[in-house]
């Protein structure tokens, strides 16, 4: 096992546009790092790079403390799980697994037992004489990593593994690579662009977007405090409700701003960067608002929000309310499950100073002065 | 089925008819002449002057023909050498032409696109034409009525079609699967022999048939490059029974007969790979 440190990496093709700029980042020895980001943001192509497929147009990469720039994928010391599993259709499982090492030569005793090691962690070694046709995709998953895992890299990589299973399994095998990783205590770099594997698996999550690494943080800190509009936006689900809002006090304990319906709150986040009259966005997380019947009076310094019920999703233990204020901006807001509510009613959306965020207009945010917890029940 | 009240007395719709009409005929023009070789061969040479369409019965069955053909040992020979041209050539065309298809179809280089093109070109253009160029080059290289001169013009003609077909089928083969096999370590050699090759196996199987069937069959190229006793392939040798004045018709229709046999035994063999999908389950 290994730490990474990626120094200025960039990647180009040909003349055009870097897909990747300038890429820094350090992976701790034992770290599981999820890379996320929508489709075409780079996350793959960083991936492939730190594999040795893709090569490295600018920068430097180090696995441990050796510089692999210009080492091709065997020589790195890492193991890749494709997306497709890309398993060799006309070998077994057992092949499968020790072609890699039969090919440079290991002793068979030696391939024997790490095989067979590999596949009793993985609750497959009933399949080893079994051709990848004949297994199920959750089984062709255990395969590909088991062939990971028989080569004992120093870092593994996995390409959005589990996005070819079903929900149900996803669910399954993810809790299954979380302790994988725990027992293996291995370096792992995924890519996913599912939001909820990054939550749970990642010691660290790295955002990206067009190339650029928009944040890299526990997964606690990118939701509590994240540095931008961006990561605001793609973590959390649903999404972070944006009011566009004017600042119109500042104070020490954070910015008092009037929203584009009239009504004004109060943001307790550093605000000694902001001026009075300037332009910026509030941002209020669905499940960090409480609603009210209307007519109830909030406390003083908490926003209040009139609003409209429009559509209503009911999730069994809470339910999406799709809201629409009186100057036509539209919310989310999750509420409790056990309310009875009906399309039409007049609400009031109520939310403490301390969950708003507040984004300026090039999208950086204002550090929030008391966010929730960030502590990780994980965390070394 | 937008009209099923109209046709529901009908089985099939008449279209397919149709279809199954051309699809029949064709099959009789293709199938009758052989058959009628191949019945007139087991009968004696007056039965099938005096009616060449009927069956041999007990009265005009004779294996006259085939004792004549299998008596004769350079017959044998002809086999032989049909054998070792065919093979031969199949071969290099499957071994170069899956190289040169791995090449152009995964490498990205100079000069790609224009030798894909030439390569192109080859099938467009008949070998035959440089027959004559050809005949010149093999007497300069000392190659004339051996049997190497043969399998070399085959190669020349078989490649072109070869790599085409086989780049496509290549193109087809994951990009995971090898990335995976380059994580593992592999080189390339054996990435392409040992995880690529065996995946286009149906493709492989499909040009040995479009290449085998045209090579055993040639009569040109045997006839002006190696004519000698001991390098004639089988379909020059059956000519020797054929005379300006007189033709031995019973050795003619057996050594025939025989000549279809070995090349449908080939065809059969890989015919069963053709049908084989065996990507399945590399990827989901």
């Amino acid at each position: 096992m290994a730490s990474v440190s990626l120094q200025n990496i960039s990647k180009r093709y040909g003349n055009n546009e870097p897909v990747l700029h300038n890429i820094n980042l350090e992976i701790e020895h034992g770290e599981l790092v999820v890379l996320v980001g929508p489709s075409g943001c780079g996350k793959s192509t960083l991936l492939r790079v730190l594999c040795g497929l893709e090569d490295i147009s600018s920068g430097e990469l180090r696995i441990g403390d050796d510089l692999v720039n210009d080492l091709p994928p065997a020589e790195r010391g890492i193991a890749m799980v494709f997306q497709s599993y890309a398993l060799y259709p006309h070998m077994t499982v057992y092949r499968n697994m020790s072609f890699g090492l039969k090919i440079h030569g290991a002793n068979k005793a030696d391939i024997d037992k790490r095989v067979r090691d590999a596949a009793k962690v993985l609750h497959i070694d009933h399949l080893l004489e079994r051709l990848p046709r004949e297994l199920s995709g959750g089984q062709r998953q255990r395969v590909a990593i088991g062939r990971a895992i028989v080569r004992e890299p120093r870092l593994f990589l996995f390409d959005e593994p589990l996005s070819n299973l079903d929900a149900a399994l996803r669910a399954k095998t993810r809790i299954e690579l979380a302790r994988l990783h725990r027992d293996l205590g291995a370096t792992m770099v995924y890519v996913t662009h599912d939001q909820v594997e990054a939550m749970t698996l990642g010691d660290k999550i790295v955002v990206l977007s067009e190339g650029h690494v928009q944040q890299a943080g526990t997964p606690l800190t990118l939701y509590q405090q994240p540095a931008n509009r961006f990561v605001a936006t793609f973590i959390g689900s649903p999404t972070i409700n944006l009011l566009p809002a004017r600042v119109i006090e500042v104070l020490e304990a954070g910015a008092r701003l009037q929203l584009s319906n009239g009504s004004k709150v109060l943001a307790t986040v550093d605000a000694s960067q902001l001026q009075v009259g300037e332009t910026v966005e509030v941002g209020l997380r669905p499940e960090h608002c409480e609603v009210l019947p209307a007519g109830v009076a909030p406390a003083a310094d908490d926003t209040a929000l009139d609003a409209e019920i429009t559509l209503v999703e009911h999730l069994g233990e809470s339910n999406l309310l799709y809201l629409k204020m009186d100057d036509g901006q539209e919310l989310i807001v999750r509420g409790d499950g056990n309310a009875e509510v009906r399309l039409g009613d007049s609400v009031i959306v109520r939310a403490a100073p301390s969950a708003l965020y507040l984004f300026r207009a090039d999208g950086t945010a204002c550090t929030r002065l008391n966010p929730g917890n960030m502590r990780s029940a994980h965390a070394r | 089925m937008a009209n099923t009240s109209t046709s529901t007395s009908l089985p099939f719709a008449p279209s397919r008819v149709f279809v199954h009409l051309t699809l029949i005929s064709y099959l009789l023009l293709a199938l009758l002449p052989i058959l009628l070789v191949f019945m007139n061969s087991f009968k004696s040479r007056d039965a099938f002057f005096n009616d060449p369409l009927a069956w041999p019965t007990p009265e005009t069955f004779s294996l006259i023909g085939y004792t004549k053909v299998l008596g004769r040992s350079d017959v044998l020979m002809y086999f032989g050498n049909s054998f070792i041209v065919t093979i031969a050539s199949l071969f290099f065309i499957l071994l170069f032409g899956a190289m040169a298809a791995w090449g152009l179809s995964e490498y990205r280089f100079k000069g790609n696109r224009w030798l894909k093109f030439f390569f192109a070109f080859g099938i467009m253009v008949p070998i035959r034409l440089g027959t004559v160029s050809i005949l010149q080059l093999m007497v300069e290289l000392n190659l004339v009525n051996t049997l190497t001169a043969l399998v070399l013009v085959y190669v020349a003609q078989g490649l072109p079609l070869a790599i085409m077909i086989l780049s496509e089928f290549m193109g087809q083969v994951p990009g995971e699967l090898k990335d995976a096999a380059r994580c593992d370590g592999i080189d390339e050699f054996r990435i392409f022999f040992q995880v690529v090759v065996p995946l286009i196996r149906p493709a492989i199987a499909t040009v040995a048939v479009f290449t085998m069937v045209p090579i055993w069959n040639d009569l040109w190229f045997p006839l002006i490059l190696a004519p000698s006793d001991k390098t004639q392939t089988i379909t020059l040798g059956i000519q020797q029974f054929v005379g300006q004045y007189a033709t031995d018709w019973n050795a003619v229709l057996a050594s025939l007969s025989l000549a279809i046999v070995p090349v449908v035994t080939l065809y059969a063999l890989f015919s069963r790979q053709l049908i084989r999908g065996i990507t399945a389950g590399a990827v989901k």
